[in-house]
């Protein structure tokens, strides 16, 4: 065996994963090789110094942190429970009252009740839950503008915006308003206007400051494939594969990705990138 | 405990997630602490990490083991908080490098166990991912390979250069 492969053979002894007969074969070629004898005592001290290195460290406590954001975290979650189960039995009482004024031809008295009713419930008004306005549509250029534009009333991040005119948004999400996720991740889909109909007119845009994020998303790349950077428009973007290509702006992750379009045709649509 | 139902408890019930922490808050801060060579920014990144754990442990789907999901989680936030520093900062210097001496670290072999911690911040990421992982986690290779997403073959011919390396700058007599 050749002292390079024994060079392998040594690190494999300190991982402890030599079987016996390796093992006498190692032993005896470094009773004959010198060299490989010092490799060995140089990889035992180096193993040996790095097992010295795994060491108790006293932190600061931040398990209690946690544990306090944990339950701040609980107790907002069942107080906007709570909000909306007033909110469901004042519409319960609201139908039941109008019901009842319908059903009973009696008049005035009851009417008064009634009205008397609304007044109270005018006052816990502001402690329901307002209803978010949607931000979710499929294929649709007419809503998607308009979710657009909700998207934009919602989102916690800078988000810029695709100005290329070629491009009309059809789909939009948004993820992460609630209170359960840390971060917010904006998914719209673009239909290449002018092209002809058919295959290679989508364009997916993703932008996120988690990045950890883009594994749950609907365009998700899986691995990138890293392709180089080039100058677009005010920004520098990476090309990732074939098909995408991604910018970090202002702490946010921008992904452009297209079946059917080169990094070149995304790059052109990149430039466009702008503050709204 | 099996690891699937302490995990199923603990999204239904707070105190088992409290317990689940407690478990693996050790761990979390000392890798964080290993991968970042500091105790304030390990601090940091570990309650990024412990926070983000907590918050997407119903993502945890039970096909790989919790440790290793564990791990990807503090190495994703590691990544994450890397980029943002490293923007603002200058590249690391030998200062950066702050440690708590074990009582067992003679002055003999102080220095050169500083070295090493100092190589070892000078490793490109992964490299040193991949070290953190094995050595001080003391991780086995298909593990260390699982937390990552790559192949096992590939953390070992890593890892078996950065030792050649290591072995070289540091104990190379020649």
């Amino acid at each position: 065996m050749s002292c390079a492969e024994m060079e392998f053979m040594i690190q494999r002894y300190y991982d402890g994963e030599l079987v016996t007969e390796e093992e006498s074969l190692l032993q005896a070629h470094l009773h004959t090789c010198q060299s490989c004898d010092q490799e060995f005592r140089e990889f035992g001290t180096l193993f040996g110094d790095i097992g010295a290195l795994r060491l108790q460290v006293e932190h600061r406590d931040i398990l209690s942190r946690t544990l306090e954001r944990l339950e701040e975290a609980q107790l907002k979650r069942q107080s906007d429970r709570w909000y909306r189960g007033v909110a469901v039995a004042a519409a319960v009482l609201v139908v039941v009252s109008t019901a009842l004024v319908s059903w009973t031809d009696s008049g005035q008295a009851m009417k008064h009740r009634v009205s008397a009713f609304f007044a109270q419930q005018t006052q816990t008004q502001p402690l329901m839950k307002v209803e978010v306005p949607p931000t979710h549509v499929e294929h649709d250029p007419q809503q998607a503008q308009a979710a657009l534009e909700n998207i934009y009333a919602q989102v916690q991040f800078p988000l810029m915006e695709l100005t290329d005119p070629r491009l009309q948004v059809e789909s939009t999400s948004l993820t992460g308003v609630d209170a359960d996720q840390m971060y917010q991740m904006v998914e719209l889909e673009y239909r290449l206007v002018g092209k002809q109909a058919g295959e290679s007119d989508l364009v997916h845009f993703l932008a996120t400051p988690d990045n950890s994020l883009k594994s749950r998303a609907k365009s998700n790349l899986g691995t990138y494939e890293f392709k180089g950077e080039v100058q677009a428009g005010a920004f520098r973007w990476a090309k990732v594969g074939e098909h995408a290509i991604t910018a970090e702006i202002n702490e946010v992750y921008y992904q452009l990705f297209s079946p059917f379009l080169s990094t070149q045709d995304l790059l052109e649509m990149a430039k466009s990138i702008q503050k709204r | 405990m099996k690891e699937q139902d302490l995990v199923a408890g603990a999204l239904v019930d707070q105190a088992s997630m409290a317990e689940l922490l407690r478990m693996i808050e050790p761990y979390v801060f000392q890798t964080a602490y290993y991968l970042t060579g500091s105790k304030m920014d390990g601090e940091d990144v570990a309650q990024d990490a412990l926070w983000k754990i907590c918050r997407s442990l119903h993502q945890f789907k039970g096909d790989s083991s919790f440790r290793t999901w564990v791990y990807s989680v503090v190495l994703n936030t590691y990544r994450d908080a890397a980029r943002k520093k490293r923007r603002v900062t200058v590249p690391l210097e030998d200062t950066y490098v702050d440690h708590a001496p074990s009582v067992e670290e003679t002055v003999a072999t102080r220095s050169r166990l500083d070295d090493l911690r100092r190589e070892i911040m000078k490793l490109n990421t992964e490299d040193r991912e991949i070290f953190v992982l094995r050595h001080l986690q003391q991780l086995s290779y298909s593990e260390v390979a699982a937390t990552m997403e790559v192949t096992e073959a590939h953390v070992r011919s890593r890892l078996y250069r950065t030792r050649q390396k290591l072995k070289h700058m540091l104990y190379g007599g020649e």
